[in-house]
């Protein structure tokens, strides 16, 4: 078996992941100027919500094909993700608008930590499994695996991203967030409702963090009250990595994060005679971030700088 | 003929802190007319606009545009019932082409909501295309040079004001403010700006007019007000502020002659 290709593969998998996280933040980042650090328990949400829809309309009286209980429960994450970004952002965002900057980092630190142990109570301490709704198929190609799962996580991303720049391009919501962007003030003087640009962004943010948590609990067939802290971070640095701000940014650091930490993990056993194994992979992430933040602060993408006057 | 009063700015005043910006400030404005609000540095007028527009709240006062109350509306809303803005210091979404500011302008009086814009059905492409075509011939309205396809920030000082003017004017306003438009402009631009300001006037919209080109405010207004460290000191036709005493003393300092 190919390790490289394999970590490629593996890499663009839970690069397309990261990538889908990584816009939220940047979204929120490129019209607030905030790092909204509860993002990644939006994900976490997501992920739970999938499953508590998918056994409650699998065990329910109606007898449904597999893949209408998966459409169903995705819709379910979406929406329920959808309304607790919107209320995150006017109870602990909107207040605080007009506030130093550190004000509203720390209300989303709280936030945080107020839903890991929200979701801990609804949904238990313990891992939860993936039921198993669909048959996964394992294909071998110039000696990597690759499921069905994973072509499918890759695919509907790159799907979404799409989606996403057309929607930002093409249509008088997305060049209302894009004024926005640019100048909250200027854009509401010219007539744009700023409050409901701002609601948007967290909503649009939140509905791909819920298919992002959907996908990577899938993937790893399990979810955890925890498991938004770290995928968050790891998201919020390949924005950092793209350029915060910057839409294909996030996507680029996303793929490119996911890439460096699957081919790392998958040589750094080599590199260190075995002193050190896979499951340091974690700190290729933040390693990049060190690295990006030292050197070129701006990220691969980002021209702007993070100051705005 | 005697024209109706489209805008009323009543006792409007605004402190900040101690300081005093603005004092009392009473304005009529008439519909189709040019008014012209000048004044020496720091008299209060770009405040007075920033109030008109929402930005800033009057400490005191009101201000009405065809009998509505505007005063301490958010800005989206005072937009929306008919008041828009240039700005002295050019503010254009920078990174966005000249046409998609000119678009944002056009929001304001349309009709699909948010889940219609997203999912592009087919009255929503419509109504982007109507958009599209409305900014476009506001670009050619307000004369712009260089290609409405490349980003604002890129466009020469004068297609800027003048993109400006467009994206104001493409929220379908019944007064436009203009701040300071003709500030940097060469002698031809100032011309053709003066051009532009007659053909909106002849259009049936009111323009509330800030300027220090006083040879422009002086041959384009109906009405010009004078503002001196936050007090209105004179308002009339513009050959009664030439020979006003008080706005001499204003602008040239020292004693009325």
């Amino acid at each position: 078996m190919d390790i490289f290709l394999q970590q490629v593969i593996n890499g663009l998998v839970l690069g397309s992941v990261y990538a889908l996280v990584a816009l939220g933040y940047t979204m929120v980042y490129g019209i607030l100027g905030l790092i909204n650090f509860a993002h990644g328990e939006v994900v976490m949400v997501g992920a739970m919500v999938f499953l508590t829809a998918v056994s409650v309309l699998g065990g329910g009286p109606l007898v449904l094909s597999n893949s209408t209980i998966i459409v169903f429960a995705v819709l379910t994450a979406i929406f329920v993700c959808s309304i607790l970004a919107f209320f995150i952002e006017r109870i602990a965002y909107r207040p605080l608008r007009n506030a130093p900057r550190l004000a509203p980092l720390i209300t989303a630190i709280g936030m945080s930590i107020l839903l890991q142990n929200i979701a801990m109570m609804i949904w238990g301490r313990q891992y939860r499994t993936f039921p198993e709704l669909f048959q996964i198929e394992s294909y071998t190609f110039a000696g990597a695996n690759v499921t069905n799962v994973q072509l499918f996580i890759v695919g509907i991303s790159i799907a979404i991203m799409a989606s996403l720049l057309a929607v930002i391009h093409l249509t008088k919501v997305g060049r209302a967030m894009r004024a926005t962007a640019e100048s909250p003030q200027i854009a509401s003087l010219m007539g744009v409702n700023v409050n409901t640009v701002i609601s948007l962004t967290f909503i649009i943010g939140a509905g791909l963090a819920a298919i992002a948590g959907v996908l990577v609990s899938a993937n790893y067939s399990i979810a955890h009250y925890s498991m938004g802290f770290i995928l968050g971070l790891k998201a919020f640095t390949a924005a950092v990595l793209g350029g915060i701000g910057n839409l294909t940014g996030a996507m680029v650091g996303g793929i490119l994060l996911g890439l460096i930490e699957s081919i790392g993990a998958g040589y750094i056993g080599d590199l260190t005679g075995g002193f050190m194994g896979s499951h340091y992979q974690d700190v290729f992430a933040f390693l990049v971030l060190i690295i990006v933040l030292v050197f070129r602060p701006t990220g691969i993408m980002g021209e702007r700088v993070a100051d705005r006057s | 003929m005697k024209k109706k009063i489209i805008a009323e700015i009543s006792d409007i005043t605004k402190t900040f802190g101690g300081l005093v910006a603005l004092s009392n400030i009473d304005l009529n404005i008439k519909g189709g007319e040019i008014f012209g609000l000048i004044g020496p540095n720091g008299a209060g007028k770009t405040t007075l606009f920033n109030i008109l527009t929402g930005m800033y709240r009057p400490t005191k006062g009101f201000f009405k545009l065809e009998d509505v109350e505007l005063t301490r509306l958010p800005p989206h809303l005072i937009v929306k019932a008919g008041l828009a803005r240039t700005f002295q210091n050019i503010r254009l979404f920078g990174t966005m082409t000249g046409l998609e500011n000119v678009m944002v302008g056009c929001h304001v009086r349309t009709n699909i909501g948010v889940v219609g814009a997203i999912l592009r059905h087919k009255g929503a492409r419509q109504e982007e295309e109507r958009i599209k075509d409305r900014a476009r011939s506001l670009i050619d309205y307000v004369g712009l040079n260089a290609s409405s396809a490349q980003a604002a920030s890129t466009l020469s000082y004068g297609d800027q004001r003048r993109l400006e003017i467009a994206r104001a004017l493409a929220t379908s306003p019944k007064v436009i403010a203009l701040d300071e438009p003709a500030a940097g402009m060469n002698p031809t631009e100032t011309s053709q700006l003066r051009e532009l300001l007659v053909k909106i006037r002849e259009d049936g919209i009111t323009i509330l007019l800030i300027e220090h080109d006083v040879k422009l405010v002086m041959g384009l207004c109906d009405t010009v007000a004078v503002l001196d460290y936050g007090i209105k000191i004179a308002e009339g036709t513009p050959s009664e502020i030439k020979s006003n005493p008080e706005v001499i003393r204003a602008y040239l300092g020292g004693d009325v002659p």
